[in-house]
């Protein structure tokens, strides 16, 4: 099973914030890719920051996710189908949905090919990830110290799936569209104080003390530090299901 | 057809067991409001399994990987 994220739950949309107009923009994309008659799944909806927008431009969509604390702030948003299900044994019938929607997801599966089975046998049409770039920008900047800090203590901080991009080794995709640059700041303090509190999915299994001194080394570099830059660039990927399947064939020979 | 029973029947016609992918499964509902079911269970009869609804979200979770 991958991680739950009920203990992030409360926190996720202020640390993961995309704004409005971001989140508007990735449903526009998706508005002129796929018909909003069209049935879609997003797998890891969580609070349904991506499914809530959906639906009010019309599309008919059942998010799930294995964090029963995320789905809850989903239906608080109005999301009118979610449910626990486990992305690597989805509890659907072939070809119930037309499009499948992963948005930062697959990187938690360890089985990811299970997933990609799973999310391509479920789904007749498209595939499609919204994925982010964020090298370059200070705050991931302050992530690679945090990892090299962790990997001096003889421990790797990894997820332990693939990103959504990282799908093309697999297929293909047919389209990929920019989205968004999202560019803003945040105090070195503030962006410290989300290390410190193990924010980030990759650090829910750090042991304490190779944490507590990976935390050492965020705050003798930064502690006194100006803001820092966040930059995102965001995308949105589009697969033919069909070649997914192709895809994954081709991996087990 | 009220609107709860529309709601559930439409994610009834593609819900499957998630270990055995058996379809139909079997709606069972024991609380409701105007808006959606909000305790019961979904029935896997070949796996002789029932994943609960619990505040409106049913936990269509494999049995092994529920409560972790």
């Amino acid at each position: 099973m991958p991680a739950s994220f009920d203990r992030i739950a409360d926190r996720y949309d202020e640390t993961r914030a995309l704004d409005e107009s971001v989140l508007q923009r990735i449903a526009e994309e998706l508005e002129r890719e796929l018909t909003t008659s069209s049935r879609i799944l997003e797998t890891g909806v969580g609070t349904g920051r991506i499914a809530a927008p959906l639906q009010r431009c019309g599309f008919d969509i059942v998010g799930l996710d294995i964090s029963r604390k995320m789905l809850s702030r989903a239906i608080e948003k109005d999301v009118s189908t979610v449910l626990l299900a486990d992305i690597t044994a989805l509890p659907f019938m072939d070809d119930s949905f037309d499009h499948v929607l992963s948005v930062h997801v697959t990187h938690l599966i360890g089985d990811w090919i299970a997933a990609l089975q799973e999310m391509s046998r479920v789904a007749s049409n498209r595939f499609v990830a919204v994925v982010s770039d964020r090298e370059g920008c200070d705050v991931r900047a302050m992530g690679r110290v945090y990892e090299d800090r962790c990997a001096e203590m003889g421990f790797e901080v990894a997820h332990p799936g693939i990103e959504e991009q990282d799908i093309a080794d697999v297929a293909a995709p047919f389209r990929t569209v920019h989205v968004a640059d999202v560019e803003d700041g945040m105090s070195s303090a503030e962006a410290i104080e989300r290390y410190r509190s193990r924010t980030y999915s990759d650090q829910w299994n750090v042991p304490d003390d190779v944490h507590e001194y990976a935390v050492d080394g965020l705050l003798e570099l930064f502690e006194h530090g100006s803001d820092l830059k966040r930059r995102e660039q965001i995308s949105m990927m589009v697969w033919h299901v069909e070649d997914i399947r192709k895809g994954l064939l081709e991996l087990r020979r | 057809m009220n609107r709860v029973f529309e709601m559930k029947k439409k994610l009834m016609d593609i819900l499957a067991c998630p270990v055995c992918k058996h379809h139909p499964l079997e709606l069972n509902v024991t609380k409701e409001d105007a808006k959606e079911v909000l305790e019961g269970t979904i029935r896997c009869e070949k796996c002789n399994v029932d994943y609960p609804i619990e505040e409106g979200i049913p936990n269509m979770l494999p049995p092994e990987s529920r409560g972790q």
